[in-house]
């Protein structure tokens, strides 16, 4: 087969995002840690859902997959089972991880393959007009305590405006020899007046260094508390 | 000197009883006894579960030579536990047939033309009853008297191992050994000097190995070298990983081939399709009453051009059976036949004979062709024990088909090639990184909107379906056909797909004794259809010589012909449940030879 040509190293086609979208950092944050990992790319696959999150890959080079919502991350268990020497990232807002993605959390948690889950989550379904995510069958329940009850192993939280430190998470996620979930607060200033990256900021803690990183029960508590966006890594199961 | 060889033995046996689960339980340990003594044996429960409110029966054909395709006419023995119980059977079976009736039942129900020609009195349940007050005692003792009967050589660890009952399992126990041997004894001594004379045998062939529809189908998933079987555990698809467990041998168990037993159907098919997209061969197990639970996955394969293989279990009959007249036929058909040129998908259906085959090909096909290929197994004795043994699989084996070699050439996952099939990397390839996206894209897979492009990427698709069709037109794989066209002439055509295939052929061979010619086209794809051929069909043949048999009561095969390619023909429909008989066949030959 001939290699594509040099021109194609740039994306045709790039996330069509608001101008002042929160994503953006996220993306930032992941080819940050890719580059950082020397990953070559045609390692690494990345499976999105749909939304505004789902584009994400649309702005990164590597293979793709676009499925409908509730598949992102059992796709993505599939092929991380499968082919263990791929990177595998899943990619999902906050509306598909809480409703249709639900129950394949739980089911990929069990399973427990070496892929990370990236959720992007800006507390609001922008693709369906705005809709609040929060206001879903899970009431009360962020993503970060989804996560941890779904028993992945590995679960980190940040905003997706600190780049920096959300590159460190997910490169040290990426590396992680299990199923991992960073969950990254994004703004969405179109649909979202009170969430701004100002406001994420104003509300982010560091996780506390006291905090045990294999403590599921403390990471759980600490998961609950809807007044901290945390910044860090909650939970680090050993794997025995 | 030499050992002499026995005769061989080739018994249809019928069991019936008033409204119970017994009678079945009693055909499902027959069935499974006879495959162990090295048997050949086709089992059929009818009418199916559901209907089970009225007589039911438990048709068995029990070979030692020809592989039994289906039980058929005439029965030659029959046990019937209630004096009523005979009107489970249709007329055809009763005709000559030696029946053994239960000394604790009724006076049976008088047959007013004197059909069944002989009754013998023996106290079956009594003996059971006698030797264990177990559930299923009854069962075991109507076993032994067939088995008894057969002259077979029961050991009692042939039983250990049979559980019977669907909702409450009874595990089998030494009550019930007595059941089945006190019965078995007292047949011999009874029934010896009577039976011994019509079927003689020895059964003693123990290489031949028992293997039912889904072993059959595993192993030609096996063969087509598939990698990863999902699907939930319970029912017919736990049935079938099972049988997929089964067929792998202990150095295969953990490189080559993994099962995965998942939460939800719609679990297994992500799980199923990210591992086709990693270019790892998988297949789907789902019932067709679940089949819209995957139906997004199989959508997605289907637009992003994944090949992924999607296996749909009819065992838990529904009525009619037919490939449209379930959930998964209307999905199917509302799906994959639209006018949508993006919802593409290979579709086939198996009988118990040819499930391996067909499984082979159906996976090799969407390999070949890089779509979602589904494939319905249409058996009503699935959920039990439909035996099929077919000792010949060499013609199994062979090459794949090879794209032209010039397409693996091409740079692009969707590049327009002159087939409509291009190259398909997998993850992993450097330098052919793709998107795979049910959007409108271009030749990277990069979602782009372009009235150009998209004209483009359409005319792709048909050359791919076109290439398709021309590839499938001259495959065996897509229909059988009895006969040849270009050299005889024939008065009808007889239609069908899937289930009705031995049963066709039966009626089209007693036919053909009565000088009426009939050409029999047996479906086993009907997506994509061959089109030339039926083409060809629709216009040397006029719509009364068109016969097409449906095993459901909609028509669908029918409805389908007709949209495909225009093709009417008369239609034959099923609204009972019940399978076709190669009588009711026959019958449908003569009345239309008589119009005509």
């Amino acid at each position: 087969m001939k290699p594509a040509p040099q021109d194609s190293t740039a994306p045709s086609a790039s996330p069509n995002w608001c101008a002042t979208c929160g994503h953006a950092g996220a993306l930032g944050a992941l080819a940050r840690a890719l580059v950082a990992m020397r990953l070559p790319e045609e390692r690494l696959v990345c499976v999105s859902g749909p939304g505004c999150a789902g584009k994400l890959p649309r702005g990164m080079r590597g293979y793709r997959l676009e499925v409908p919502a509730g598949l992102t991350l059992t796709v993505a268990a599939g092929l991380a089972m499968q082919r263990r020497d791929l990177s595998v990232v899943a990619i999902a807002g906050d509306m598909e991880a809480r409703t249709a993605g639900l129950l394949a959390l739980h089911a990929v948690g069990k399973r427990g393959p070496k892929l990370l889950y990236l959720i992007l989550d800006n507390g609001i379904a922008a693709q369906s007009a705005g809709s609040f995510s929060e206001a879903l069958p899970v009431a009360g329940a962020g993503c970060l305590e989804l996560c941890i009850q779904a028993n992945f192993a590995f679960v980190a939280s940040g905003i997706a405006a600190d780049t920096e430190s959300a590159a460190t998470f997910i490169r040290e996620a990426m590396e992680f020899e299990g199923s991992a979930a960073v969950v990254l607060r994004s703004a969405c200033t179109t649909f979202h007046d009170e969430g701004s990256d100002l406001a994420m900021r104003a509300s982010m803690q560091a996780v506390p260094r006291e905090h045990p990183a294999d403590d599921a029960l403390g990471a759980l508590s600490l998961a609950r508390r809807s007044d901290v966006v945390w910044s860090g890594v909650l939970l680090k199961r050993r794997r025995s | 000197m030499p050992t002499p060889t026995p005769p061989p033995l080739n018994v249809s046996i019928a069991l019936c009883g008033e409204a119970g689960a017994g009678i079945l339980h009693a055909g499902r340990i027959i069935t499974v006894i006879a495959a162990r003594c090295g048997l050949l044996v086709s089992a059929e429960e009818m009418p199916p579960r559901e209907f089970q409110c009225s007589p039911v029966a438990f048709r068995l054909r029990v070979a030692s030579a020809t592989p039994p395709r289906t039980p058929r006419v005439p029965v030659e023995l029959c046990i019937a536990l209630d004096g009523g119980a005979s009107a489970a059977l249709p007329e055809g079976l009763r005709r000559g047939c030696f029946c053994i009736l239960d000394s604790d039942a009724p006076e049976p129900v008088a047959e007013p033309d004197g059909r069944i020609v002989e009754w013998v009195r023996a106290p079956i349940r009594r003996i059971a009853l006698e030797a264990s007050a177990s559930t299923g005692a009854a069962a075991f003792g109507a076993a032994g008297i067939v088995c008894g009967l057969l002259n077979l050589t029961v050991e009692s660890d042939m039983l250990a191992d049979i559980h019977i009952g669907a909702r409450e399992p009874v595990a089998f126990n030494p009550g019930l050994g007595k059941a089945f041997f006190d019965a078995f004894h007292f047949a011999k001594k009874e029934f010896e000097s009577k039976f011994t004379r019509r079927f003689e045998g020895a059964h003693s062939n123990r290489e031949v190995s028992v293997t039912s529809i889904m072993d059959e189908a595993a192993r030609g998933l096996f063969v087509a070298g598939i990698r990863y079987v999902c699907g939930t555990p319970s029912g017919t698809v736990g049935a079938m990983l099972s049988a997929v467990a089964r067929g792998l041998s202990p150095g295969r168990r953990a490189s080559e081939c993994r099962v995965e037993s998942a939460e939800t159907p719609a679990i297994a098919a992500g799980l199923a399709l990210g591992a086709s997209f990693g270019g790892v061969p998988s297949t789907i197990v789902v019932e067709s009453s679940r089949f819209s639970e995957v139906c997004e996955a199989v959508a997605t394969a289907s637009v992003a051009e994944i090949p992924l293989h999607v296996i749909v279990l009819e065992g838990e009959a529904v009525i009619g059976g037919g490939f449209g007249a379930t959930e998964a036929g209307g999905l199917l058909s509302a799906v994959f036949s639209g006018p949508s040129q993006s919802t593409r998908a290979l579709f086939s259906v198996a009988d118990h004979a040819r499930a391996a085959r067909i499984a082979f090909e159906s996976v090799k096909a969407s390999e070949e062709f890089q779509l979602p290929s589904v494939l319905l197994i249409q058996d009503r004795a699935a959920n039990i024990l439909g035996i099929a043994n077919l000792r010949n699989m060499d013609g199994l084996v062979r090459p794949a088909r090879r794209r032209p070699a010039g397409v693996f050439d091409a740079a692009y996952r969707y590049e327009t090639a002159p087939t409509g099939i291009s190259a398909m990397a997998v993850p992993g390839d450097p330098g052919m990184e793709f998107a795979a996206t049910p959007r409108e894209h271009d030749r990277r897979g990069l979602p782009v909107e372009g009235g150009k492009l998209r004209e483009s990427m359409q005319m792709k698709r048909l050359r791919k379906s076109e290439t398709m069709r021309h590839q499938l037109e001259s495959s065996e794989f897509s229909l059988n056909v009895t006969g040849d066209l270009e050299v005889e002439d024939f008065e009808f055509v007889a239609i069908g797909s899937g289930l009705t295939s031995e049963t066709i052929s039966e009626a089209v061979a007693l036919a053909s004794r009565e000088s009426i010619r009939i050409l029999h086209l047996h479906l086993f794809a009907i997506k994509p259809l061959p089109r030339k051929l039926f083409l060809r069909i629709r216009d040397r043949f006029e719509e009364r010589q068109l016969l097409v048999f449906d095993e459901n009561p909609m028509g669908e095969l029918a409805a389908w012909l007709k949209l495909e390619v225009g093709l009417v023909g008369q239609s034959f429909k099923r609204a009972d449940g019940l399978p076709f008989r190669a009588h009711e066949v026959l019958q449908r030959f003569r009345e239309a030879s008589a119009r005509r």
